[in-house]
């Protein structure tokens, strides 16, 4: 079951960005610390672009911290402003590819409840196949979301970190294994973080789409077994067992070294001259793991390093660094049934743990989060989330002015809507992870009445 | 006519003769905009002016800037005496030569170690506009975008004041110069009524845009020196209609006998207050709420908290006849020393006032509410919305379940979404909706002031209709709240949690407005019940509960509680729709962020409430009998 009028839907979010686009008039999103950071600003994009036209490295003085490759794209579209909008044309460059990533994210969540629908009915669980469709309520999620919006009408580069982590999560669904590791390489590139979605993204082109835990098919499989069911349908069963293969895996890996190279490549080309690779790890790398620029964002770490003895930094650093790691195998070992859940999972702990989080991380996770509707559905703390959300979006700009512009608060009055906003996402990540875990359970019972 | 215009001449001149530096501001008066955003992006471009060219007139700000002898330029301190220049009255001349023997004592200080810049402004558009045309240019270099309009019109004007010998002047005269980051603002005028009494008297005005307040430090420096060296009876604005009200004094009766009784009890509880502090005080802090509520500046200081500098107004009120030479050159060495006062306290600070005392009422010139007494209450006020909305919530969901839980016990298409968690959606959609409502009501005045001439009341009609319009159009496109089958627990918990958000947002922003409306908001959401529901109650309940409601209800709309609150005021209880229309425009051209709580808080959560009094409540119940 599609939803109904889905397109007008998603043409109107599409038209509603445009029209504040084009006509918002300045809206000074670029420069809301919720929205922009120092990797994703576009004002700094346009200051290294200048610096690399004339002949210097975009990395000198410690103004841009992204990518070549986003400097020699969309570098020549800063130059052209025009008035009212600062960045109008990599703003409608915006538009389209959060229109592209939302119907990549529509299409993963099409293979992904094929993917369901198989498996439940080799479970025989045909009642418990739902037709609500996930991918369609996610993309939607992610068109609509107020973040996501305000994300590419402020020009951010963000749009094109989530398209890449989106492109990256259909390649592997849909076993496209050039295309994952297109994605992977670029995601890495751009922001670093997602280098840990590997593991999800090995999982899914090993095993396949998300499916109910191995346990669950075995249980059938012994029970079809004592009720002295026919050969041809163990056979089914057991074919339906997902197995490990190790093909498309070993593709992924020669397709991730020839696009590393490839992007290393045209990264030391676009450098020639004014700069080297070297300069652009430290910078770009460096930048994100020491954390230097401790200008306020919606995460913690600014002020954690802003009140830091020097002395404790490295040891912070590590620590603070080690902390997104030490949360990948847990969780890779407990839900490695359902890799694209993974990943949402992994997108949602980077995008509260990152050194330089903005709003537009947490659009990405929210609309993957819409892929997993049906298994949700029994969510608890739903209309606390939701408020709690659309609370802390609104006073984070308003402590913002009360400390910057009116002086009558400080530095917590914002930190402490920062810590808000983590608490938030800990309870939507805690509670998304555990709904999963319950729903797991739930399908084993429904196994073994 | 001449004499006008050889006002700005004559100060200048006196200005060069103490050894000052001299220049000429000229300002165009600032059409009044539709700008009810303005206070929270007020970063540095937006605040730019747009001169309308259009005007003959303009007014001319005289400024003078005294080095500091011991300073290093890099922060000064703003004396700014107000006067029209158009017609120039003989109560600001005297406060003219109150600026001017204070700027003449302190050209010869040789203790300054901030500058002093003397700001003499032509209130002929009133004194905010002088001031915040100053302190715009001050703080925003305009690198002129309409060359015409200065080189036409201000070339023209200076012509007008040098004649034609003053050319090297002129070119002096003009460029704007700066002395520094503004480190306090004072503001002194002389009254036009006299006010018999033994002393003269001074009044404090303070309030800032959206409920924003000098460092309190700046106000009781000014009350101590007034008070205790110069002699002077401060005064703060007060509500005068609350000091003669007898129901004031019968509460104000019953606490001095509760106090005294207290005190008997144990003598260290000072708890008793005599009646007429009790209702000075309360008539005092009720102003001092309401201006901050209005969000309205309340003179020229104003313009200065935009910039975060401390400003505070003192208008005198002197005790003798203006014409009465002794009487005044003593005025002026008691004003002037008290002036001189402030100047040398702030002179000394090294940093800014400590930052957390900006946030406080005012009950009398030198008694004040903190935010850390005043925020208890209203927390409190608080404290049970997130108890009910979670409340609600929980008990909504609980019972969809056990509903399901008896029906489809052990089928398996529990994996259904039958909106156990997620059934809040709809109400969540209804909130949407209305929110959509509440902001195109609140930008339709934008629209609707483009209309030329016409009346007030015509606007107010235009507007109200089309906010109906809006609303029927809205429910047509995305469907009324009653078709979808939302329960109204939900939505009530809905309503609660939105307003939660709304008033803890609005304490943040302006207190005083969150404490107001929510007196009213607060009970009119925990009473709200669909009357469907009140029927099966026992009458006397249901009376209470019904009367309270409609009361409530009525209280919440807010151009009924404009037109309650304008006849307990004044009286007059005449119906005026256009009153409310002119009212509103008054909270939009400043500004003030109340305009945006009247209608993106309070309105939609009155909505809300009525959807929830009319619910139908039958439609679920009946589908769930149905399955």
């Amino acid at each position: 079951m599609a939803i109904r009028h889905y397109w007008s839907m998603a043409a109107a979010a599409v038209v509603f960005r445009l029209v504040l686009v084009l006509f918002g008039g300045d809206l000074h999103l670029a420069s809301r610390p919720e929205v922009s950071t120092p990797l994703t600003s576009i004002r700094r994009l346009a200051e290294g672009y200048w610096l690399k036209q004339a002949s210097m490295s975009p990395y000198s003085g410690s103004m841009y911290h992204g990518s070549p490759l986003l400097l020699s794209v969309l570098g020549p579209l800063t130059k052209k402003r025009s008035i009212g909008h600062a960045h109008i044309y990599c703003s409608l460059i915006f538009v389209a590819v959060d229109f592209i990533a939302a119907m990549l994210i529509r299409a993963t969540g099409h293979s992904l409840q094929m993917a369901r629908n198989r498996s439940l009915k080799s479970l025989e669980l045909t009642e418990a196949v739902v037709n609500i469709s996930a991918g369609d309520i996610a993309s939607l999620i992610y068109l609509w979301n107020p973040w996501a919006i305000v994300t590419c009408v402020g020009s951010c580069t963000s749009p094109i970190e989530n398209l890449m982590v989106v492109i990256m999560i259909y390649g592997a669904c849909s076993r496209l294994a050039p295309l994952a590791a297109f994605g992977y390489v670029m995601a890495t590139h751009l922001s670093l973080y997602p280098a840990i979605l590997i593991v999800p993204i090995i999982l899914l082109l090993g095993f396949g789409p998300d499916t109910p835990p191995t346990k669950v098919f075995h249980l059938k499989f012994s029970r079809a077994r004592k009720s002295d069911i026919l050969d041809d349908d163990k056979s089914t069963i057991s074919r339906d067992v997902p197995h490990f293969s190790w093909k498309p895996v070993f593709h992924f890996i020669l397709w991730l070294l020839f696009w590393s190279c490839y992007v290393l490549l045209l990264s030391n080309i676009i450098l020639n001259k004014v700069g080297s690779l070297q300069e652009m790890f430290i910078k770009t790398y460096g930048f994100v793991l020491t954390v230097t620029d401790l200008s306020p964002n919606i995460g913690v770490l600014w002020y954690f390093f802003a009140e830091v003895f020097d002395i404790f930094r490295s040891f912070f650093l590590i620590v603070f660094n080690m902390n997104i790691l030490f949360m990948v195998l847990p969780l890779a070992i407990r839900l490695k049934h359902r890799p694209c859940f993974l990943a949402f999972v992994y997108t949602s702990i980077v995008a509260m743990l990152k050194s330089y989080p903005s709003v537009g991380d947490s659009a990405l996770y929210l609309g993957l989060l819409g892929l997993f509707a049906n298994e949700l559905a029994e969510m608890q703390f739903t209309f606390f989330l939701f408020f709690g959300y659309i609370g802390v979006s609104l006073l984070s700009p308003v402590m913002h002015n009360l400390w910057i512009w009116r002086g009558t608060g400080n530095a917590n009055f914002y930190f402490a809507t920062g810590l808000a906003y983590t608490c938030l996402q800990t309870v939507l990540i805690v509670e998304s992870v555990s709904s999963m875990i319950k729903h797991d359970r739930k399908l084993r019972l429904l196994v073994t009445p | 006519m001449q004499c006008y215009r050889d006002m700005p001449e004559f100060i200048a001149q006196q200005m060069t003769n103490l050894g000052a530096e001299v220049y000429y501001h000229e300002f165009l008066p600032q059409s009044k905009h539709f700008h009810p955003l303005k206070f929270f992006t007020s970063t540095a471009s937006s605040m730019a002016v747009k001169p309308n060219g259009t005007y003959a007139n303009f007014g001319i700000n005289t400024i003078g800037i005294i080095r500091a002898p011991r300073g290093d330029g890099k922060e000064a301190i703003v004396l700014v005496t107000p006067y029209n220049s158009q017609r120039v009255q003989s109560n600001e001349l005297l406060s003219l030569a109150l600026g001017f023997s204070v700027f003449s004592l302190l050209s010869r200080a040789t203790w300054l170690s901030k500058d002093i810049v003397w700001l003499s402004a032509d209130s002929q558009f009133g004194e905010y506009a002088a001031v915040s045309a100053w302190l715009n240019q001050y703080h925003n270099p305009m690198f002129l975008s309409h060359p015409v309009i200065l080189d036409t019109k201000m070339y023209g004007a200076n012509k007008i004041i040098y004649g034609p010998d003053g050319t090297t002047e002129k070119a002096d005269h003009m460029s704007f110069k700066r002395a520094g980051t503004m480190a306090a603002a004072l503001i002194f005028k002389v009254g036009e009524t006299r006010k018999y009494g033994d002393r003269d008297s001074v009044t404090m005005y303070a309030e800032a845009s959206n409920g924003q307040m000098p460092n309190l430090d700046l106000l009781n420096v000014v009350h101590y020196l007034a008070v205790h060296r110069q002699g002077f009876r401060v005064n703060i604005e007060t509500f005068s209609s609350l000091l003669s009200s007898s129901w004031l004094k019968v509460i104000a009766e019953v606490f001095q006998n509760l106090g005294s009784v207290l005190r008997k009890i144990n003598p260290d509880w000072k708890l008793d207050v005599t009646v007429p502090d009790y209702v000075e005080g309360t008539a005092n802090l009720a102003n001092s709420m309401y201006n901050q509520a209005l969000g309205v500046p309340t003179g020229s200081h104003g313009a200065f908290r935009d910039y975060q500098v401390d400003a505070v107004s003192l208008e005198y009120s002197p005790a003798f006849h203006l014409r009465n030479e002794n009487a005044k050159s003593s005025f002026l060495l008691r004003g002037g020393r008290l002036t001189e006062g402030v100047v040398r306290s702030v002179n000394n600070l090294l940093e800014k006032f400590h930052q957390s005392f900006f946030l406080y009422f005012l009950a009398a010139p030198s008694k004040f509410i903190s935010v850390g007494v005043y925020m208890i209450p209203f927390a409190l006020l608080l404290a049970p919305l997130p108890v009910v909305a979670s409340a609600l919530a929980d008990d909504s969901k609980a019972k969809g379940k056990s509903v399901d839980d008896c029906k489809t016990r052990g089928d398996a298409d529990d994996l259904q979404i039958r909106g156990g968690s997620w059934k809040w959606l709809k109400s969540a959609r209804v909130l949407l909706v209305i929110q959509i409502w509440a902001v195109l009501v609140s930008l339709l005045p934008y629209y609707i002031s483009q209309i030329p001439s016409a009346m007030a009341i015509q606007y107010a009609v235009i507007w109200a209709v089309l906010s109906i319009i809006i609303l029927i159009a809205l429910y047509a496109m995305f469907g009324s709240p009653y078709c979808a089958g939302v329960e109204w627990k939900l939505l009530k918990a809905t309503m609660i949690t939105s307003i939660t958000i709304g008033l803890g947002l609005m304490s943040i922003i302006n207190f005083a407005t969150a404490q107001l409306g929510a007196l009213i908001l607060i009970p009119m959401c925990l009473f709200s019940l669909p009357l469907k529901v009140q029927l099966e109650m026992k009458l006397l309940p249901r009376t209470v509960l019904l009367a309270s409601n409609i009361l409530l209800t009525v209280l919440g709309f807010p151009p009924a509680a404009f037109l309650i609150m304008k006849g307990l005021s004044k009286g007059s209880w005449t119906l005026d729709i256009g009153e409310f229309w002119s009212w509103m425009e008054f909270l939009w051209e400043w500004s003030s962020a109340t305009y945006l709580y009247l209608f993106l808080v309070h309105l939609p959560c009155w909505l809300l409430c009525i959807h929830v009094l009319l619910h139908p409540c039958h439609p679920p119940e009946s589908k769930v009998k149905q399955e």
